[in-house]
């Protein structure tokens, strides 16, 4: 169902196509403020909102020094990507995660989550993350420079985002699926307790099922 | 092969292994007290012990699975003569039980921790993992820990029993104690 880098070339070879060849260079998963659209000159740029349907946030903790692990999801968030053809350092991203939204499937892990010793969604009710910079590594591969904000401690904060997927969908358009990871240690935003039983690396990984042809409302 | 006549004493393996079993289910008992207990605060001391408790449980099944291959190879020294036939029925219903209890206990644990959806794995000697070979499932776990719960408490009752019913017959002059004890 996915289709994956010859797709991208086989997409690349039809230039009759110019939409089709613009999103060759859409490689950046990018949430925006919308202040970033009159920041930038991006005519280029398109802004897509985060659906949570088609986007997933999933956390992987290691346990006992790596003899198991512990898998969980944020369940309600939302932001915006701007995705900028011509110029993908100009594309930028800004999500905002509900923490009390975690959940691992398991009562006494959420329990433990959603304490003060964790995300603390009592007193803060979200987590955030803004890109910076985007830097472009390869077609198909960014960085995301820039900062994730939890317990309300904000740091700067990699994350690495790749398309992995680009397929036509009759009626929908173009559709592609970025994977995104980053990691962070948890004591950098005040969460302490627990060691070894959960690690202090916590990995991130974010897939994102994206409808490159913007709904109207959504066009900038 | 099973002897033709049964033998006058059980063998030093049967009866280490009798008192390993016995000696892996009181522990594993009274962990599950404390363990039980413990509240999310203290969650890396109430890992560890139900840690041990699983490694009891496996090296519970283990025993009692190696007791029940010596039973039929050895076989088993015959009840005291004094017995009444009721009596001797009773016995073999109690050992009977224990036996099935010794099997049942250990792979409802097993059960209870693979269904749950904790996703901990089993930890033999807590650092050997095995497999979970069920996918997590809120309704059986809970099914799972009702049922290992009971045959628990089945098992302690029935062995206390038995413990009771050997120390009566020492104390009336029965050798049956003694020589489970020192053959």
């Amino acid at each position: 169902m996915v289709a994956s880098g010859p797709a991208l070339e086989h997409i690349s070879s039809r230039p009759h196509h110019p939409a089709r060849v613009k999103y060759r260079w859409l490689l950046i998963l990018a949430l925006v403020f919308p202040a970033s659209l009159f920041a930038s000159p991006a005519r280029s740029a398109i802004l897509y909102q985060i659906d949570p349907s088609y986007v997933s946030i999933r956390f992987v903790v290691g346990n006992m020094f790596g003899m198991f692990s512990t898998t969980g999801y944020f369940k309600q968030f939302s932001g915006s990507i701007l995705l900028d053809i011509e110029t993908p350092q100009n594309s930028h991203v800004d999500v905002t995660v509900a923490s009390a939204s975690i959940d691992t499937a398991w009562d006494t892990a959420n329990k433990m989550l959603l304490s003060s010793a964790y995300l603390d969604p009592a007193q803060y009710p979200s987590v955030h993350f803004v890109s910076d910079q985007v830097v472009q590594l390869a077609p198909n591969h960014v960085i995301l420079h820039g900062y994730l904000t939890m317990r309300g401690i904000t740091r700067p904060q990699d994350l690495d985002a790749r398309l992995e997927g680009y397929q036509d969908q009759p009626g929908l358009g173009p559709v592609a699926d970025f994977v995104v990871t980053g990691q962070f240690n948890r004591r950098d935003f005040g969460m302490t307790s627990d060691y070894p039983l959960v690690s202090w690396k916590v990995s991130l990984k974010i897939n994102a099922h994206i409808f490159l042809m913007p709904k109207s409302s959504n066009a900038p | 092969m099973p002897p033709n006549a049964p033998p006058i004493t059980w063998s030093a393996a049967q009866r280490r292994l009798h008192w390993l079993v016995a000696d892996g289910v009181v522990a594993a008992f009274a962990l599950s007290l404390i363990m039980t207990r413990l509240g999310d605060d203290q969650l890396l001391l109430k890992f560890f012990l139900y840690q041990i408790h699983k490694t009891l449980g496996l090296l519970v099944l283990a025993g009692t699975v190696a007791r029940l291959v010596l039973l039929v190879r050895h076989g088993r020294p015959p009840l005291p003569d004094s017995f009444t036939p009721l009596e001797k029925r009773a016995a073999h219903l109690g050992h009977g039980a224990l036996y099935v209890l010794l099997i049942v206990v250990p792979v409802l644990g097993y059960l209870t921790n693979s269904t749950s959806p904790s996703r901990i794995p089993v930890l033999f000697m807590l650092v050997i993992p095995l497999p979970n070979l069920t996918p997590p499932s809120q309704y059986w776990n809970d099914l799972f820990v009702t049922f290992h719960y009971f045959a628990a408490i089945a098992l302690v009752v029935i062995a206390s029993i038995h413990a009771l019913i050997a120390i009566v017959h020492h104390l009336r002059g029965q050798p049956i104690l003694r020589r489970m004890w020192s053959g």
